[in-house]
């Protein structure tokens, strides 16, 4: 006889998948990691390897990377400060 | 002398260990870090990828809000964050929709409370991504066949026997799983 299948909702299924695939993961060996970062053509012996995009350095850079985005836009604007100049 | 049991069953490490602890993490380690939390990514509120959830784990861990647990491994530890950081940002997400609508809706100052029942957003989020990852494994009958056993938070036995799969099967199919799992997770995603 066949089991009952039960109406999950998206959301619980979708975390049940998630779950057990990470599970799947941390059951990796080191050597398959590794291997599969091989298979790729990436190169672990060097930091700015493509397999450590988002981890040793930012996958996409943002503007944030470079410049005090928060800082800045706390300034005053240029266009302001000339307008309270003139007047 | 009367030994008195502890009030706290669980060591924890100090901040200072865990951080040192972070920093010794292995590159296989690190590797499986990132796949994990590209899975983990998966249905995020708009705009959140699976760099800031990782970088949030480390600054939670590195701030000492979170503590790890003496012989836990730092991989687990940190997939544990993981895991109610994803849904710590759907709550946060949904409650500051909820009290938006209500304002607009309603005028009222007075907030009310988020409904602890998931969205819209969220559904369509979850549908997406269960479409996705079925069309990862599209190639291999038998994986979709333990995604949907998955989803119904069926066991592995469970699995072989409504799906009517073989424990040989079963367990290279999961094999086959991992593969596509740790390629997905390590290869650089195209912007």
């Amino acid at each position: 006889m066949r089991n009952k299948v039960k109406k999950v909702s998206p959301e619980n299924a979708l975390a049940n998948v998630l779950d057990a695939l990470v599970n799947e993961l941390l059951d990796v060996t080191d050597e398959e990691v590794l291997g599969t970062a091989q298979e790729l053509k990436m190169n672990l012996s060097l930091k700015e390897s493509a397999a450590f995009a988002g981890l040793l350095y930012p996958e996409h850079p943002k503007v944030g990377d470079f410049f005090d985005v928060e800082s800045r836009s706390a300034l005053p604007s240029s266009d302001r400060k000339i307008r309270s100049t003139l007047h | 002398m009367r030994h008195l049991p502890r009030l706290v069953d669980k060591r924890v490490l100090l901040p200072a260990q865990t951080a040192r602890a972070l920093q010794l993490v292995s590159d296989p380690d690190l590797l499986r870090l990132k796949a994990i939390a590209r899975i983990y990514a998966r249905g995020l509120p708009p705009a959140m990828t699976w760099e800031d959830i990782l970088q949030e784990s480390f600054a939670r861990i590195i701030a000492g809000t979170r503590q790890c647990p003496e012989g836990v491994s730092m991989v687990a530890f940190v997939t544990g964050i993981l895991r109610s950081l994803r849904s710590e940002y759907w709550r946060r997400f949904e409650s500051a929709e909820t009290l938006r609508v209500k304002y607009q809706q309603e005028r009222v100052d007075l907030p009310s409370l988020p409904d602890a029942a998931p969205g819209p957003e969220q559904t369509v989020s979850a549908h997406q991504e269960l479409e996705i990852i079925t069309r990862l494994f599209s190639q291999d009958p038998a994986a979709l066949k333990i995604i949907r056993g998955l989803g119904q938070g069926l066991t592995a036995e469970q699995i072989q026997k409504t799906m009517a799969l073989s424990k040989t099967d079963y367990d290279s199919t999961r094999k086959r799983m991992r593969r596509v799992l740790l390629r997905e997770g390590l290869a650089c995603e195209t912007k």
